[in-house]
């Protein structure tokens, strides 16, 4: 992070950061047995280990909350002289205070809130610690959200959403030098504070990244995934930063163990095992274990807590610094000065066939709500679908499912209607509209309001009852079930076809 | 000239030549007499009488006039002329009892000048005795095996007694009718490749049987031809699905109809003969008429106690035992064939697995005949066959890059991967000939049951195997591709392992009739064919995975419960009928004719808890010409509505695939020489394509549908093949190019990743522009040797417009085989095979996951023992 954001940041910057774990261990904590989905499984199977999906409680918040020093002692940063005050910290009830402020500073810099933002310690005041921006201060920084009010072409539209996504990589990108900034600043001098400022700024970088999830074009998307891809311009660089579902702790320890991102980049971790999951991993699982099988044990038994702590802050320093690097590469191919991909993108260019190949691949970015949110997110714990790629829940460790949810709607909203915060601005509703379909255009809209709504409302995921997630289910399905049947497929008026691999779906 | 003919049963089979004699001489006296009316312009043979004398000998020989030679006792192996002519299948000319002359209206003379037959003329006056000793390798004719008769009878000059032997013999001719004529004046591209050209090469691999002829090609898939990928003039070669595909004029794919996709090809160590059809004859055969026919024809019942003992060895763990043994009365006849092929694999695995095969072919033929000596004669037939299976293999290939560095290598994710097939077969046929009338009737009662389960490994649960060998460099597939070599092991659901059978049953079953009869009206010949089938098939689906989790190199259940991603029935009922006439007049022949296909489908899905039925019905006219430029030189058109129908289950906006294909050329026929060069032009309409695992395709889009629109395939094939007598020596040549250019008209998405997001004017993929093949050999009675190189151009293996040299695309691929005998004893032969003689290592296609290697060179080495 360059000095002179630094500066502004401070000088912006009325709220300190904050400190959740407590309260995110709380939560975590609290028993609900029917929800398979949203606790860990037994460590002893490496991908169930992150992915709860057939049992146990999760391992890292309600070992930490019993004390035991053998798991306070892999906190990272936390060395086992450390653990009994970690442990008394995260578990304590008395950091519910800070819950607000934490989530107010999520807030402020335009994230949203969280139900596991719960926790405050006194080192979010520290004026040694580089502090989030709010919306204020991204709107410096990124501008404001850019609203077309062009008449409606489909060029128009790609442009408007081609700023409107590089309006929201900016926006994380910012965030993301904090969040680089926090895990350095806890590698340099490891300590509960600097931990918890640290997974402040995950958090809101979490929470900024579940909007960037809807604008998978162009570099940012995937040449191979059968959904929501790219296959003309896509890099991939989405997986590297964060590759949700395709994610596991033990791809984290592995790197703890093997060190070869250290010796042969960040190309030697897969993307299991680093972007924003690797770091979730490392700083907010608690547990002192592996979750390998296989012979990584040996060597990962074979070092002692101290030297398991300094690799994993040296890890996770590596892992947010790639995120910046990988953010300034995919700003840097957008830019007009550098690749100058809005140019391809609005002009039809490059490996784009034609224009409406271009809106085909931007309308499928859309597919992820339906894919993602609807299917995986929701309907796993749900028990609505039954087949899937999932190892576990998002964010399995820091508990923010509902709020990656909520923040997906707001990016859907974004891209489909208009990228002002009510949805100001050109959108797919306009090309509805213009192709004579406005009344599925407000249906659409209608439908997302309400399932907006409903989430906004929704408890914590992972506390979620049957009914409620029935509810969200439901609420989510009449509007993909709109974008499936009308928007896109045989019947579309906009003669769009969903991507490979939707057709076939639980529906 | 000497005339000699051979008489043979319907069915192939060489008569007991005791039995015969009388036949034997009325039919040869018939032979002269139609020539003779030949030459005085009257094309109509002389009927056959009860009351002509028989000759003495054995074989039967030249006219009183002329003298004999020796008679040479036949080969009993070697098919007879009739041999070639193949049991036939309703729908095709059947066979003549005593080669084509009944089949084939005589052509009248072209001049006064030039008065003898022509060189089609009464073929069975022209077909050579069989050699009294193991013939020569084979035959170089990859065409038709139309004799020529450049002299009459009359004309005919005496053998020089001081004229060395020209050797080694020759078997007898393959002679086939289509659509009415004899290939040679066949108003379309009717290629034979008969036994010796079978037996020079002794291919085990069916893609490199058929790659000899002009117009067909080949994608390779797993180096040794167990699931042969084969197109005709552009169509999609995947699993041989728009072919007709037949073994003795029966249809034996597992399901033509409900399942088109090949996956069992007979052994090709069994096939005495392959026919390859394309152009107007095509209509005659079905249900895929698009591209054209191939027939494989059988090994003939013998007419004297004959067997055959092989036994072969080879790098790779490679043996082959192939034995046949038959025997004749006037009555009776049987021959039992076995075959069993097997190999452990070029490929190999990190945990030294097995990635061979094991494949085991047997039939057993029987006939009956009442009364070989009528006039109206019956036949009775029935032929069992079983067939089994077990094979190492998979979908899974490798990336680019690790190809070049071992094309030989296998992933572990592969190393649980097996096919699992057996049939059985019953085919009973009845025959009835009347001579007098020239009517035949052929009925063939047919059943099939194949099943096969394929365990391999899918996918993974998060990524696409295809996508992540062609980009293993990506970071999203970079985590799988560490998981697929076993770098990595699993650790997330995304990167499970799925893999499973896919378990299938089929039915194939009908019954099918052929009329023959020739009768003339005025100056005008006819060869009229009607033919019907009443074919029903189906399939039986339950495809199921589980996951893997790869773990130190190994594959371990993950312990999940079994998914089972299809479960369905498709059933067809089909009632084919066609009818043609070969009208010849003079110097030309006419054969128009129709062909309708009346299909009721279809497809129960029992996951869904959906039915689908549809009903088709298709009308194909076609109409095909030949004239006699020359004796030798014929000139050919025609044109035909090409058809492939559409899958069980289809939408009703799925249109059936239709074509119309225009084909011109000429040929030139003056045995040994044969020349063919024919351009052809197909339109298509609605071309379509039906989904399969092995061309990529999703699980979801399993045997769906989808339409191409219109597209266009045009091309040139040229074939010439010749044996040039050099003392005692010969010398067989063969070559064969095709220029091909296949481009879509419509723009359109396809699920189906071969063909994928389409624009107007793309190619079409897995069609090479140019492809050659050739050899040359030389022969003896005591040896030979042949030598062959082929050449096919890269193929892109998606659809595009962009140079081949910028989009993915198979490798240039030239290779080179070897063959060798020598034969110390009579009955003894010892042969050298040697595959891909210089090693060329090619990838020859990455459907569906990731590259595929063409074999290594393999070196084989066997012993054969006449009987």
């Amino acid at each position: 992070m360059s000095a002179v954001r630094l500066m502004l940041y401070r000088s912006l910057s009325s709220v300190g950061p904050s400190c959740l774990l407590a309260a995110v261990l709380a939560i975590a904590c609290t028993e609900n047995p029917r929800e398979v989905f949203r606790v860990k499984t037994s460590p002893a199977d490496p991908r169930d280990e992150d992915a709860p999906f057939s049992g146990t409680e999760d391992s890292d918040c309600c070992e930490s909350d019993s004390a035991d020093s053998s798991d306070t002692e892999s906190l990272p940063g936390v060395t086992e002289d450390d653990g009994p005050d970690a442990s008394a910290s995260t578990g304590s009830t008395e950091t519910n205070e800070g819950t607000d402020v934490a989530s107010d500073d999520a807030r402020d810099a335009g994230l949203g809130t969280d139900e596991s933002q719960t926790a405050e310690t006194d080192e979010a005041n520290d004026p040694g610690v580089v502090p989030l921006p709010n919306d204020d201060e991204l709107a410096v920084l990124c501008g404001p959200a850019p609203v077309s009010n062009a008449a409606f072409t489909q060029e128009a539209l790609r442009e408007a959403a081609a700023d409107c996504a590089v309006w929201h990589y900016c926006r994380f990108a910012e965030v993301a030098e904090v969040l680089d900034a926090r895990v350095a600043a806890h590698e340099d001098e490891p300590s509960e504070g600097s931990l918890d400022a640290a997974r402040v700024a995950w958090q809101a970088a979490m929470t900024s990244w579940s909007q960037v999830e809807l604008f998978q074009f162009g570099p940012l998307g995937s040449r191979s995934d059968s959904a929501g891809k790219d296959m003309y311009e896509g890099q991939g660089i989405r997986d590297l930063i964060y590759a949700w579902p395709t994610t596991s702790r033990c791809r984290v320890d592995e790197q703890i163990v093997t060190e070869s991102y250290a010796t042969r980049g960040m190309d030697g971790a897969l993307i299991s095992g680093r972007g924003l999951y690797g770091l979730e991993a490392l700083m907010f699982y608690s547990g002192s274990d592996t979750a390998c099988t296989s012979n990584v044990v040996e060597q990962w038994d074979a070092l002692s807590d101290a030297e398991r702590s300094s690799r994993k802050n040296a890890y996770a320093s590596a892992i947010s610094d790639d995120i910046v690097q990988q953010m300034r590469q995919l700003i840097e191919l957008w830019s007009p000065d550098g690749g100058n991909f809005r140019a391809t993108f609005v002009g039809a260019g490059g490996e784009y066939p034609d224009e409406h190949e271009v809106m085909k691949v931007m309308a499928w970015s859309l597919v992820y709500l339906e894919r993602e949110v609807k299917d995986w997110k929701v309907g796993i714990p749900a028990g609505y679908t039954l087949t899937h790629p999932v190892s576990g829940p998002e964010t399995p460790h820091a508990l923010m499912g509902t709020e990656n949810i909520r923040a997906n709607l707001e990016g859907f909203r974004r891209l489909f209607q208009g990228c002002g915060a009510d949805g100001e601005g050109l959108g797919f509703d306009d090309w509805l509209a213009e192709a004579g379909h406005s009344q599925l255009a407000n249906d659409t809209i209608d439908a997302l309001d309400a399932a907006q709504a409903l989430a906004d409302v929704f408890p914590p995921l992972h506390e979620a009852s049957q009914a409620e997630l029935d509810e969200l289910y439901q609420a989510l399905r009449a509007l993909t079930s709109l974008l499936k049947a009308e928007f896109f497929g045989a019947g579309s008026p906009l003669n769009l076809e969903l991507p490979g691999g939707i057709e076939g779906d639980t529906d | 000239m000497v005339l000699k003919v051979i008489r043979t049963d319907l069915f192939g089979g060489r008569r007991h030549p005791s039995s015969l004699r009388v036949r034997w001489f009325i039919l040869t006296v018939l032979v002269v007499r139609g020539l003779a009316a030949q030459a005085d312009e009257n094309p109509a043979p002389t009927p056959p009488t009860e009351s002509t004398p028989a000759p003495e000998q054995e074989v039967p020989e030249s006219p009183p006039t002329e003298p004999a030679p020796a008679p040479e006792p036949p080969r009993p192996e070697e098919p007879a002329p009739s041999q070639s002519l193949p049991p036939s299948a309703p729908e095709q000319s059947p066979p003549t009892e005593t080669a084509p002359l009944p089949s084939t209206p005589a052509p009248p003379a072209p001049t006064e000048a030039a008065p003898p037959a022509t060189p089609e003329a009464p073929p069975s006056a022209s077909v050579p005795e069989p050699a009294p000793n193991p013939p020569s390798p084979g035959d170089t004719r990859t065409g038709d095996a139309a004799p020529s008769a450049p002299e009459s009878p009359a004309s005919a000059p005496p053998p020089d007694p001081e004229e060395p032997p020209v050797l080694p013999q020759e078997p007898p001719e393959v002679l086939v009718n289509v659509v009415g004529s004899r290939p040679a004046r066949a108003p379309g591209s009717v290629q034979v490749i008969g036994s010796r050209q079978l037996e020079r090469f002794s291919y085990d691999d069916p893609n490199a049987v058929v790659q000899q002829v002009p117009g067909v090609y080949v994608r390779q898939e797993d180096g040794v031809g167990l699931r042969p990928n084969i197109g005709i003039r552009g169509v999609n070669p995947d699993r041989s699905k728009k072919l007709t595909l037949m073994e003795d004029g029966v249809l034996f794919g597992p399901a033509p109809y409900s399942a088109p996709a090949a996956y069992y090809f007979p052994l090709m160590a069994r096939m005495a003969q392959v026919r390859v059809i394309k152009g107007p004859s095509a209509i005659t055969y079905g249900p895929q008429t698009v591209g054209g026919a191939i027939d494989y024809i059988s090994r003939p019942i013998p007419t004297e106690p004959t067997g055959t003992a092989d036994v072969g060895v080879g790098q790779y763990g490679f043996v082959k035992t192939h034995a046949h043994f038959g025997a004749s009365t006037d009555h009776f006849g049987f021959l039992i064939e076995g075959v069993r092929l097997r190999d452990g694999g070029f490929k190999h695995l990190p945990n030294d697995g097995d990635t061979g095969s094991t494949r085991n072919d047997w039939m057993v033929k029987a006939r009956y005949e009442p009364d070989p000596f009528a006039v109206r004669r019956h036949t009775f037939q029935l032929k069992l066959g079983y067939a089994d299976e077990v094979s190492n293999e998979t979908y899974l290939g490798l990336t680019d890059e690790d190809f070049r560095r071992d094309s030989d290598q296998r992933y572990p994710a592969s190393a649980l991967d097996q096919m699992k097939n057996h049939r059985t077969s019953m085919v009973w046929t009845h025959q009835y000939d009347d001579e007098e009338q020239k009517l035949k009737v052929k009925t063939d009662v047919y059943r099939h049951d194949y099943a096969r389960i394929w365990r391999k490994v899918n996918g993974f649960r998060g990524a696409a195997l295809s996508s992540v060998l062609e980009d293993p460099e990506n970071p999203t597939n970079a985590e799988f591709f560490a998981v697929v070599t076993g770098a990595a092991d699993g650790a997330t659901a995304s990167d499970t392992l799925l893999i499973g059978p896919n378990d299938r049953t089929f039915v194939s079953q009908g019954v099918q009739s052929l009329v023959s009869f020739e009768p003339t009206t005025g100056p005008v010949q006819h060869g009229i064919e009607v033919g019907a089938r009443l074919h029903g098939d189906s399939i039986i689906r339950r495809h199921s995975q589980t996951g893997y989790v790869m773990t130190d190199g190994d594959l371990v259940p993950e312990g999940t419960a079994e998914e089972v991603t299809t479960a369905n029935t498709a059933e067809t009922i089909a009632l084919a009928l066609h009818a043609s006439d070969a009208l010849t007049y003079h110097r030309f022949t006419l054969t128009p004719g129709i062909r309708t296909e009346v299909i009721w489908s279809k497809l129960e899905d029992r996951l869904a808890a959906q039915t689908s039925k549809r009903q088709v019905i298709a009308f194909m006219p076609g109409v095909g010409a030949y004239y006699a430029v020359t004796e030798a030189l014929g000139v050919l058109a025609g044109t035909y509505r090409g058809f492939s129908p559409p899958a069980p289950g289809s939408d009703d906006y799925v249109e059936p695939e239709y074509s119309i294909n225009t084909e011109a050329g000429l040929r030139y026929s003056d045995r040994p020489l044969r020349l063919e060069l024919i351009g052809f032009f197909n339109d298509y309409q609605n071309l379509t394509d039906v989904c399969t695992f092995s061309s990529g395709c999703l699980d979801a889009d399993l045997d769906r549908q989808f339409d191409a629109g219109e597209a266009t395939i045009a091309g040139l094939e040229a074939h010439a093949a010749h044996e040039v007598p050099v003392g005692p020596l010969k010398l067989p040549i063969w070559l064969s190019y095709t220029f091909t250019r296949a481009k879509f008209d419509t723009t359109f998405d396809s699920q189906d990743p071969i063909y994928g997001s389409v624009q107007e004017g793309d190619e079409i993929p897995y069609v090479p522009r140019h492809q050659f093949g050739g050899s040359v050999g030389l022969e003896h009675q005591l040896g030979g040797f042949v030598a062959g190189a082929y050449y096919v151009a890269p193929m892109r293996e998606q659809a595009g417009r962009q140079p081949l040299a910028e989009v993915v695309a198979t490798d240039k691929q030239f290779w080179m085989d070897a063959g060798a005998k020598v034969r110390p004893l009579d009955d003894l032969e010892i042969y050298l095979n040697v595959r891909n003689v210089l090693n060329a290592r090619n990838i020859v296609s990455r459907r569906p996951y990731g590259a595929r290697p063409n074999a290594p060179r393999w070196v084989q080495l066997g012993v054969r023992l006449h009987l």
